[in-house]
């Protein structure tokens, strides 16, 4: 390599060098805003300010999901394992809404703790199975380990 | 010895004429070599892998979906790769390539944005959503496009190339943005699938579309690639005797 | 022959999508290569003095 050409790649591998510096210290400065969701954790530990617009993902606890028979309104429990959070909503469900999923729900937290939806969407795992062996997994006891949320 | 004979090997690639018979002898193949593959990957995904348990059918968008999403960051570290070469050595047949490759990621990218779309919204019941993964995306094909146009404005096509290898070195961040969005923050995006370290979490029954779409698209991107690198050596040596002489031949 | 899937809609544009945006990804640089070598033929005809103008 050429004097020149020693220069000219140094000068390369400094600015991808720097411009990746930049970004680290950006983005670890912005953190908290590239979070697209909040779990329910986070919101029993008051890090979710009430009565302000936040999503909050997690799971559909298993057994929660109560629809009202009359309208489209519906209730469920958003769970991350530690904590729970009673979320209601009146509207159309994604069609992967279902118990045991992800789901995250745009909304508020009232002051007694209950999450008003307006808009809930389900949050799908990494994992993909035909469904025999999903079958064959579940009769077996092994269900595919929950995806983290 | 064959550190030698790669270098002129090197070398004689950077001689325009060499440079443009490569690029005519390896297109057909690359081209017949994506047809087969994206022939076999297709066959299967419509007809031969099972549907999923939790998404039934709209899972297959994934077989379009991923290997799209893989080339565009690929075509984008290959871009980086010969922007780097193009600034250190200034070979000019590699400053064309550069070039050559954006047009053809930003497809990749565009397409990978609209499988997304159309998956997202029978399954997490939106079009779009502003997380850390889709919005990421949307910045590379701002940052594909942004490079073809850098390049165009300017009326020195050498000076234009430089300039952009500029960019797409600066570019270069947003690649491993993409792929640890995920990790990094939360996402409406789910997590990788496909893990490189590690088990992947696809039953093996489903893998073989993924792989020969995936094999496909790398040959369909080198084949674009080359295609449009040689009209553009074309045009820019339109008054050298090379390219008279090429010109008699044919004609 | 044509499988009947489930979100047919959203599986078969997809599809569809990938098929044009290759398709066009083809065609594009052979249609501009073509039009390049038009006008380089045309300037040649020009230069070596038998070009038969089509407005004459």
């Amino acid at each position: 390599m050429t004097p020149t050409r020693k220069k000219r790649l140094a000068i390369v591998a400094l600015l991808v060098l720097g411009v990746g510096a930049a970004a680290a210290v950006a983005f670890t400065a912005l953190n908290d805003n590239m979070l697209y969701f909040v779990s329910p954790t986070d919101v029993h530990a008051a890090a979710a300010p009430e009565d302000k617009q936040i999503r909050l993902g997690g799971l559909v606890a298993a057994g929660s999901v109560q629809r009202d028979p009359d309208s489209l309104s519906v209730r469920f429990t958003v769970t991350d394992g530690r904590h729970d959070v009673p979320v209601s909503f009146e509207g159309i469900l994604p069609d992967l809404f279902r118990e045991g999923q992800g789901v995250i729900a745009h909304g508020r937290l009232n002051q007694d703790g209950h999450f008003h939806a307006n808009e809930v969407l389900a949050r799908h795992d990494e994992n993909y199975m035909p469904p025999e062996v999903m079958k064959s997994l579940e009769s077996a006891g092994h269900p595919p380990e929950a995806s983290k949320q | 010895m064959i550190f030698h004979r790669l270098k002129v090997g090197f070398h004689r690639l950077g001689s325009p004429p060499t440079f443009h018979k490569l690029c005519r002898v390896l297109s057909p193949w690359l081209w017949a070599g994506f047809l087969l593959c994206a022939a076999i990957g297709l066959y299967y995904a419509l007809y031969v892998v099972p549907p999923d348990y939790q998404q039934g059918d709209s899972y297959r968008i994934l077989f379009i979906h991923v290997p799209a999403a893989w080339q565009a960051m690929a075509s984008y570290v290959i871009m980086a790769i010969l922007a780097a070469i193009a600034l250190i050595w200034r070979i000019r047949t590699v400053e064309i390539m550069t070039m050559a490759a954006a047009p053809v990621g930003a497809a990749f990218t565009a397409l990978c944005l609209a499988t997304g779309s159309l998956w997202g919204k029978p399954m997490w019941g939106t079009w779009w959503a502003w997380d850390a993964r889709l919005t990421s995306m949307l910045v590379l094909l701002f940052i594909y496009l942004g490079i073809m146009g850098l390049y165009a404005a300017f009326e020195d096509r050498r000076k234009g190339a430089r300039v952009a290898c500029i960019l797409v070195l600066v570019g270069l961040v947003n690649i491993p943005l993409i792929h640890f969005s995920v990790e990094w923050w939360t996402t409406l995006h789910q997590g990788a699938t496909i893990r490189l370290l590690g088990e992947s979490r696809m039953h093996p029954s489903m893998l073989p579309p993924l792989i020969w779409m995936t094999i496909g698209v790398k040959l369909m991107f080198g084949a674009a690639m080359l295609d449009r690198a040689r009209n553009d050596l074309l045009e820019q040596d339109r008054r050298k005797n090379w390219i008279r002489q090429l010109i008699g031949e044919s004609a | 022959m044509i499988p009947e899937l489930d979100y047919a809609f959203y599986v078969w544009t997809s599809y569809g999508l990938f098929a044009v945006i290759m398709v066009w990804q083809f065609i594009q640089p052979r249609l501009r290569r073509r039009r390049i070598l038009a006008e380089l033929r045309e300037e040649l005809a020009l230069q070596s003095g038998n070009y038969d103008d089509p407005n004459a």
